[in-house]
């Protein structure tokens, strides 16, 4: 402990000047590059309002179907390379294996060279006997592939949900098979859910080589001006969906019959607001996402991704048709009105798979993680696995707001009659405590807006409540003092025997309540997450303001000759 | 100064009152216990699956009206409420039992849609919106469940290892029984008054089971202080003494969070509430058993082992 009064003081001013300018963003605006700007609470979704979804995914199906898929692609591949097999079956309880039933030793031996040479990172031999080969997906690979759906389930609801024009979506996995989305302060709950459940769009549309794209660019350009729009996040931004269907609307009558525009969003840019690349394409194709079987990514022969995808037999006459009519051009292929990818046609493909490769330009990472997106999209509508909606929270603006002006009346009442409390039990001392009380609330404050912390209705209850606990230790010194004073202690010595005393006390109750909250926070959903950790810090922080800057004040005070406690004295 | 006949045992005498109010705190106790196993605690949507939306008409609000298309639509086990102002009112339901989880999910999300739906067609004049929807399907009703117990666990069992390393085997009965006591009674109150056991009152509990430690601790430190200074007087005396001395203590801490979270239970509504009140009846169980249940255990303790003792020295001697 700092014995001299002035270097004390001095460490609880900084300390105080550093706690509010802390705290000041959460008030006033600030550059984005001064160093206090991230220093700032946000409110949680039942303040502002807004939707909490948990969705579950459906992974477990999902790792069926890969397996039945593989199973297939064996079969296919052993058929190519001339090994002949009866079939490969998906067996096993959990139907987690296959099983390779070869017509003779010969096949199996053949099968099991292009297993390990081709598949031996994937799949693991299990067994092998007689024509029989028994295998299944390694644990890692199977555990990576439920990761990858989900990641593949959140790029496509991010999409979605760029798409809606939220501020500051968030879209994460919870646990192994869930995701949450919280949308906060957004207006349309509903659309919103609708928007994140719908099956998406898939159509297969020619792109009209005709019409010159610095033409189309042009005319985007003067309909947005004289339009007084664009896309954007920002005041009068338009959303995508309604940007779409704007600029659709005013260039219809320049542009040729059954043909509307489409973007794409460039490389290398993080959103569609940032850089897009305008297609026209034409509106009488008939091949959209039904008439797809499957779709899967498979190296081509140079060992770069490629996607593969198969028709039905309907979709393969369709595909047929669109090809002849292109050949030579473009077919864009449309998610949800956005352009995943564009490739070149040669020619009529009249066959009931196709391939397609994507651009030379890209790095191996980021053309496996497009081939991924693009056959995903084909394959299941853009979902990888069916998703079911589990939870909800949904909090309307006004709501909100009405809780949060009665809850911080609640907290300010609740903290006011602590501190009349103190000055009417305690009178001076009581004045002291409420002033090591301000300092708690600023050093709170200024810790949840440096950690970021998100403000949520429990989270005030929490910071009422620790008002009413931190001033606890308060009252444990000044009774431990008044006892000193009563023993005969005068002026300092009884501060400093009533605080060396009071100590242990105050620590262990404080160290209790702090270990429950830790648990709560570990447990906890995020509004509770809030109660806990508003109500940890302020216990915490309560430690330095009741103890030292208490101990700083009576001290100065009794330097001074100054009594803050009317004590009488008795013999013991 | 150390005559024994001049110690001061202090103006109340707790242990006398002790006589009367442990076992009647005892009998509390179990009724407490038995109405949960009996009666059950009534949980709300968080744990039990279900939905629950608040809604406000443009004007008055026809409760009955809505009673009846939850009737048309054939929901059973529904409630439907005022709620707050004259146009608002809570509406609950929750998918019927006897489905399994993935069933009862999708059954839930097809209610809401249909509820909607229904409240749409069937008051054209008066338009409901939806202040706040709060949906928990099966599975997270089930692992919101979970977590609250784990957590209730863990922090029983950080507590017990707190209270194992800080006191001897003398004061931990104490502090553990008061413990339990404080939840049960807490719980114990919900029960008796039909309240719904929510996450915040979870959280609410839990903060109070390491809050209510504190009086506790305070108590039994000055126990151990006083039992240093006069090694003479008898033990039950010095507990007296020291319960005395605490006691303005341990009132004026649990006051001062008493009135915060009394200003949050009248003051407020909604979660703010829930935790307000479950606080205010937590801390007033709290002291109470901190300052008439704790220290009466530490006397009982004392006299078992000098009982045992006692006997040693007899079969010793014999």
């Amino acid at each position: 402990m700092l014995e001299s009064l002035r270097a004390r003081w001095t460490v609880t001013l900084i300390a105080t000047v550093l706690g509010v300018l802390y705290i000041a963003p959460n008030f006033v605006k600030l550059d984005k590059d001064n160093f206090l700007a991230k220093s700032k609470m946000t409110l949680g979704l039942d303040i502002q309002g807004g939707l909490h979804i948990v969705m579950g995914v459906d992974v477990k199906n999902y790792v069926k179907e890969q397996i039945s898929i593989t199973a297939r692609e064996l079969e296919l591949r052993f058929k190519d390379d001339g090994i002949n097999v009866q079939n490969v079956a998906v067996t096993g309880e959990n139907a987690d294996r296959f099983e390779i039933n070869a017509t003779s030793e010969k096949d199996k031996d053949a099968a099991l060279k292009y297993l390990k040479d081709y598949r031996g990172s994937e799949l693991q031999v299990l067994s092998s006997n007689g024509n029989k080969i028994e295998l299944q997906f390694f644990e890692p690979v199977i555990i990576e592939k439920q990761k990858q759906v989900i990641q593949q389930a959140i790029d496509v609801i991010r999409n979605r949900i760029d798409q809606f024009g939220v501020n500051e979506p968030s879209i994460t996995a919870q646990g192994s098979d869930r995701i949450l989305v919280q949308l906060p302060g957004i207006k349309d709950a509903e659309g919103a859910k609708e928007l994140i459940n719908r099956t998406a769009k898939l159509d297969f549309m020619i792109v009209d080589s005709e019409f010159p794209p610095d033409k189309l660019e042009g005319m985007i350009a003067s309909a947005e001006k004289a339009g007084k729009y664009k896309l954007g996040k920002e005041e009068g931004g338009l959303k995508p969906s309604e940007y779409f269907k704007r600029i659709n609307d005013d260039l219809a009558k320049d542009l040729p019959k059954d043909t509307k525009v489409v973007f794409e969003k460039l490389e290398n840019v993080a959103s569609l607001e940032v850089g897009r690349r305008p297609y026209l394409v034409k509106t009488d194709s008939k091949l959209n996402g039904g008439e797809l079987e499957t779709a899967n990514v498979r190296p081509d022969e140079f060992g770069k991704p490629q996607v593969n995808f198969r028709f039905k037999p309907s979709g393969r006459k369709l595909f047929a048709d669109l090809t002849g009519k292109a050949a030579g051009g473009f077919i864009a292929i449309v998610l949800d009105d956005i352009v995943q990818s564009a490739p070149r046609v040669e020619r009529m493909i009249d066959s009931e798979s196709a391939v397609i490769t994507l651009g030379a330009t890209r790095d191996y990472q980021a053309s496996l993680k497009e081939a991924t997106f693009i056959a995903t999209a084909l394959r299941a509508g853009a979902l990888p696995a069916a998703l079911e909606q589990m939870e909800e929270r949904t909090v309307g603006p006004s709501l909100g707001s009405d809780s949060i002006a009665k809850g911080q009346k609640a907290a300010g009442i609740g903290v006011g009659l602590v501190f009349l409390f103190m000055i009417l039990y305690y009178r001076g001392a009581g004045f002291v405590a409420d002033l090591t009380l301000i300092l708690n609330l600023i050093f709170t404050f200024a810790i949840l807006s440096s950690l970021g912390a998100t403000l949520t209705l429990p989270g005030v209850a929490g910071i009422a409540l620790t008002v009413g606990m931190a001033v606890d230790a308060n009252v444990i010194i000044y009774e431990r003092i008044k006892e000193e004073m009563a023993r005969g202690a005068t002026g300092l010595a009884a501060i400093k025997d009533g605080f060396s005393n009071a100590f242990a006390s105050i620590f262990d109750s404080n160290l209790t309540t702090v270990l429950t909250c830790l648990i709560l926070m570990y447990y906890g959903t995020g509004p509770i997450r809030g109660f806990a950790v508003s109500l940890s810090v302020g216990i915490t922080v309560s430690m330095f303001t009741a103890i030292f800057v208490t101990r700083l004040v009576l001290e100065t005070f009794a330097r001074n000759n100054i009594n803050m406690f009317s004590v009488k004295r008795v013999q013991s | 100064m150390s005559n024994v006949k001049k110690f001061d045992s202090g103006k109340i005498d707790f242990l006398g009152l002790a006589k009367f109010l442990v076992p009647a705190t005892v009998g509390l106790v179990i009724l407490g216990m038995l109405g949960m196993l009996f009666y059950g605690l009534k949980y709300g949507i968080d744990f039990e699956g279900g939905t629950e939306v608040q809604i406000r008409f443009e004007k008055t609000a026809d409760v009955a009206g809505v009673r009846s298309l939850m009737d048309e639509l054939g929901f059973k086990e529904t409630t439907v409420q005022g709620f707050g102002e004259s146009n608002e009112i809570l509406v609950r339901f929750r998918p019927f039992a006897g489905q399994n989880e993935a069933e009862a999910n999708k059954k839930q999300n097809e209610m809401m849609a249909q509820f909607k739906e229904g409240l749409d067609k069937k008051f054209t004049d008066n338009k409901a919106e939806f202040r706040r929807v709060d949906s928990v399907g099966p599975q997270v009703g089930d692992q919101l469940k979970r977590n609250a117990i784990l957590a209730t666990f863990y922090s029983m069992l950080a507590i017990l290892i707190y209270i194992g390393l800080r006191f001897d085997y003398k004061y931990a009965p104490g502090a553990v029984i008061c413990l339990f006591h404080d939840t049960i009674l807490t719980l114990g109150v919900f029960l008796l008054l039909g309240m719904e056991v929510s996450i915040q009152t979870m959280a609410a509990i839990l903060t109070l089971i390491g809050y209510s430690l504190n009086d506790t601790i305070i108590t039994f430190d000055r126990i151990r202080e006083n039992a240093k200074l006069y090694p003479d007087v008898d033990f039950s005396l010095v507990v007296n003494r020291s319960v005395n001395d605490m006691f303005s203590r341990s009132v004026l801490t649990s006051f001062t969070t008493a009135l915060a979270s009394l200003a949050l239970w009248l003051v407020s509504d909604g979660v703010i509430r829930e935790i307000g009140f479950t606080m205010f009846i937590g801390v007033v169980i709290g002291t109470y058993s901190s300052i008439y249940i704790a220290s009466p255990l530490v006397i009982l303790v004392d006299r078992f082992e000098q009982r045992r003792a006692e006997r040693v020295r007899m079969t010793a001697k014999a």
